[in-house]
């Protein structure tokens, strides 16, 4: 259910700017103001954390072990993607000389 | 832009432990739910800008699909590798390895399993997330926009997505996107099965 309010909340975003419905005011300013939300957001992530005592008290006897835990999947993941991206531009340029 | 970031994660966590009151916890999730429906409109917004999308996107073909496959097999792996250095058993550092950064489920599946490991798969995906919104922008400038959504895992279409939008373009906002939304379907599959081996 939450996939499809995502969907349709970007949907109307980019309905609404596709069509140029935005006025000037605003699209000259979206990028700042999307960079004071992004802050905020952040913010409230952080106090969302931050409030939460079970992840304070569980961060106190497992932290350590959750950080070489997530450190070593986010690694391993980007190291993943990277091997994807050259995959990905080797087979666009293999596409590319077939065409010329 | 990424000290920005790290600062108001950093301020907000302080913030939460220090000065505000415990009874704002219930209302928190949906400030953020709102905060975050806005953030993707304003994605929708870039995306809605950018005409040549829907070509580029189609450019990439199945390929999308195995940047998601790229993230899971690297999140387990990195966990089971992570997991063998701190003795723990395979079946648990894989299972927690497999939440991807969604902590709430995974920590849920993993409690009926054991208490002690719910926990742990709680702590790492949060810890996940707090190390990809910190690190997005450093891996989007430096190593590369795709790799950029591979820390988000699962979040990479909602409580990252902002950021990996911010830090990279409109058709990486939308990979990420797609990739999000299979990491979040493989979340429920993947745990109760790995944690069973």
């Amino acid at each position: 259910m939450r996939i499809l309010l995502y969907v349709f909340i970007i949907l109307a975003g980019a309905l609404i700017s596709s069509k140029g419905m935005l006025n000037e005011m605003v699209e000259k300013n979206l990028s700042k103001l999307q960079y004071a939300s992004l802050l905020l957001l952040l913010f409230i992530m952080g106090v969302n954390i931050g409030i939460n005592d079970q992840i304070i008290n569980t961060f106190g006897k497992l932290g350590l072990q959750a950080i070489v835990l997530s450190s070593a999947s986010i690694v391993l993941s980007v190291a993943a993607v990277k091997l994807v991206s050259i995959y990905s531009k080797y087979k666009e340029k293999a596409v590319q000389q077939d065409e010329s | 832009m990424s000290l920005s970031i790290i600062l108001s994660v950093a301020i907000g966590i302080f913030a939460g432990l220090f000065i505000f009151p415990e009874a704002f916890a219930q209302n928190i999730s949906l400030v953020i739910d709102i905060g975050l429906s806005l953030l993707l409109f304003f994605v929708g917004m870039d995306i809605g800008r950018n005409k040549e999308i829907f070509k580029q996107i189609k450019a990439m073909g199945y390929r999308i699909l195995l940047i998601p496959f790229g993230v899971a097999l690297g999140s387990i792996t990195g966990s089971v590798l992570g997991g063998f250095a701190l003795g723990l058993p395979i079946n648990e550092s894989a299972a927690i390895g497999a939440g991807f950064g969604w902590y709430t489920l995974s920590a849920i599946e993993l409690s009926k399993y054991s208490v002690e490991t719910g926990a742990l798969a709680f702590i790492t995906n949060v810890s996940r997330e707090v190390i990809a919104l910190i690190s997005i922008p450093y891996i989007a400038k430096y190593i590369g926009k795709l790799e950029a959504i591979a820390p988000a895992g699962a979040t990479a279409m909602d409580t990252s997505l902002p950021i990996i939008s911010k830090s990279t373009d409109a058709n990486t906002a939308v990979v990420s996107f797609i990739t999000g939304v299979v990491l979040s379907t493989l979340v429920p599959i993947l745990v109760p099965i790995l944690i069973a081996i």
